[in-house]
């Protein structure tokens, strides 16, 4: 019975601890950042040739939706984010969302 | 040595697929977590299932008392109390809903926040991460993108919310008519609200039989007043200083209607949007990929509920959970057998479908046999008084039962019996040679059964 108890109480120990670290900090990730993904977006726009002036206008759009997005979560990899802008710019570019759906990737 | 886990499972989505396989891994003494973002119990126990059938079951019967002066009952006074209704509700509610403390007692840690895939075993919530070596995916269904602009402007209900109004509203239009479209619809209407219901295709509840879309429909105009509009899209929504008004389509016209209140019942979709990609977990519009012993492209992770698509339901979904688990953890693995499930819509009439319906076999170029009996054909409609209604039962050339459609009071317990032939394989002439209580509705599967055999 006592060995069953010391037991119990050291498995809600752990339990307690697991908790604890769902609470804590992330470590080794980077803050998302609103503004560089719109300096992000405008830069690629660049790259294949879409209108500045136009880009400047979903750019922003764009990355408060994803923002939005982020802050529901924990936590989310590169690749989501990328995902997320390519989904949202996929209304405004094509192109653009082609880009953001591969990046990393050797096509 | 292997990879040390915070925990041997989790379980992502605390309604009712969630908790059943959480307190099954408890049970089978694995250490298990669940993770829950909204309410502990889920959309079906929280606003669906159980509020619906709480308030549905009071608004059926006061349609029935008002409509009860050919029994000899005077209604003229007859009135309701909606706060002292809306306490009932939220009282099932309480009573069905599962509680942290009991599902922390019974040995599953319990989670708030929403779970995103980081990795295969690694899931972010809260503020921070956790790992396990088995997860199954039960996060449920959410609304479906529906394509009408305007959502952000005007103020809607969707059927999880278009419960919890503080007084019955005066005119209604329900876009959707679909079951939980009629089924909101028929509730407001029974409280005396004018209703319109508009509908994409041709017909109300257009994934049920034929036959079935058009009695509901008769029946809602002529008892309800409910008006339809079929082969109509709503495109926006607008708010304007005189109040709200719905833009639609109507056979290739532009039109618009004022209405005090909206509600979407354009339908659901799996909720996806957990990383599944960073946990190599494949899936499509339909839901969740799994194979028959409902595990993912992902070995270690498993699916359960609404979110692997088709029919929505509480027991489906438990019997997913029940699965899942069973598969995870036992020796022999089994295939799902989803043969003798019911849909059902919770009108009154109630409608039941278990099995294939007409048009499904007519896709499928099947051969069958059907025999379609009115209500009028069993003592149950007269000494109640309730015609409106029908019972669909089908049957191969072997003698075996293909699928049944119920229009009636009590669909759901009359069609019980089909399920379970449909399910077991019990021949026709078995069901039409058992004694059925005469003046019970289930005489209707009888005198179906009956007559089906004889016909050739």
């Amino acid at each position: 019975m006592i060995r069953h108890k010391a037991q119990a109480s050291k498995d809600l120990a752990k339990v307690e601890k697991i908790k604890a670290k769902v609470k804590s900090k992330k470590v080794g990730t980077n803050k998302f950042s609103e503004k560089d993904l719109i300096k992000d977006i405008l830069r690629e726009g660049k790259t294949i040739g879409a209108s500045e002036k136009v880009v400047e206008k979903y750019a922003p759009k764009v990355a408060e939706k994803v923002r939005k997005w982020v802050e529901k979560r924990a936590e989310v990899t590169k690749d989501d984010v990328n995902r997320m802008v390519a989904k949202e710019i996929e209304k405004y570019n094509r192109d653009l969302a082609f880009i953001y759906k591969n990046r990393g990737k050797i096509i | 040595m292997g990879k040390r886990f915070d925990f041997e499972y989790i379980v992502i989505g605390g309604g009712v697929a969630g908790t059943t396989a959480a307190l099954r891994l408890a049970k089978a003494k694995r250490k298990v977590a669940l993770i829950e973002q909204n309410k502990w119990g889920g959309a079906g126990t929280t606003s669906r299932d159980v509020p619906q059938k709480a308030l549905f079951s009071f608004s059926h019967l006061y349609a029935r008392a008002v409509a009860g002066n050919r029994f000899g009952i005077s209604s003229a006074n007859l009135r309701y109390n909606y706060p002292t209704i809306t306490h009932w509700k939220d009282k099932a509610v309480e009573n069905a809903t599962p509680k942290k403390k009991d599902l922390e007692a019974a040995g599953v840690t319990c989670l708030k926040g929403k779970a995103h895939f980081v990795g295969t075993n690694d899931v972010a919530v809260g503020d921070g991460k956790i790992s396990a070596s088995k997860f199954i995916i039960a996060t449920g269904a959410e609304a479906a993108d529906n394509g009408i602009s305007g959502l952000d402007t005007v103020k809607y209900y969707t059927p999880a919310t278009a419960l919890n109004i503080e007084r019955p509203p005066k005119a209604v239009l329900v876009v959707g008519g679909g079951p939980s479209g009629v089924e909101i619809a028929q509730y407001y209407a029974e409280l005396g609200a004018r209703v319109v219901i508009v509908e994409l295709s041709s017909r109300l509840l257009p994934k049920e039989d034929e036959e079935v879309g058009q009695l509901m429909g008769q029946f809602f105009s002529r008892r309800l007043g409910i008006k339809t509009f079929a082969n109509t899209r709503v495109t926006a929504l607008e708010k304007d200083k005189n109040g709200n008004k719905v833009v639609f389509m109507h056979n290739g016209q532009e039109k618009s209607v004022r209405v005090e209140t909206i509600v979407l019942a354009t339908g659901s979709k799996p909720a996806l949007d957990i990383g599944l990609q960073n946990a190599r977990v494949s899936f499509d519009k339909t839901g969740l990929v799994v194979d028959k012993m409902l595990q993912t492209s992902a070995r270690n992770i498993y699916g359960a509920g609404d979110v692997l698509g088709g029919d929505s339901s509480t027991e489906r979904a438990m019997y997913t959970a029940e699965m899942a688990v069973s598969n995870m953890i036992g020796r022999t693995k089994t295939y799902v057998d989803f043969s003798g499930f019911m849909r059902t819509v919770d009108t009154d009439p109630q409608i039941a479908t278990v099995g294939m319906t007409e048009d499904e076999l007519a896709k499928r170029s099947r051969k069958y046999k059907k025999v379609l009996i009115p209500l009028s054909a069993v003592q149950a409609s007269i000494t109640s008084d309730n015609k409106v209604g029908f019972l669909k039962l089908m049957a191969n050339g072997q003698g075996h039962i293909l699928g049944a459609t119920a229009v009636c009071p009590q669909a759901a317990e009359v069609l019980q019996e089909v399920a379970l032939a449909i399910r077991h394989n019990l021949p026709l002439v078995q069901m039409a040679s058992t004694p059925h209580v005469a003046g019970a509705w289930s005489e209707l599967v009888h005198v179906a059964a009956r007559e089906l055999l004889t016909k050739k």
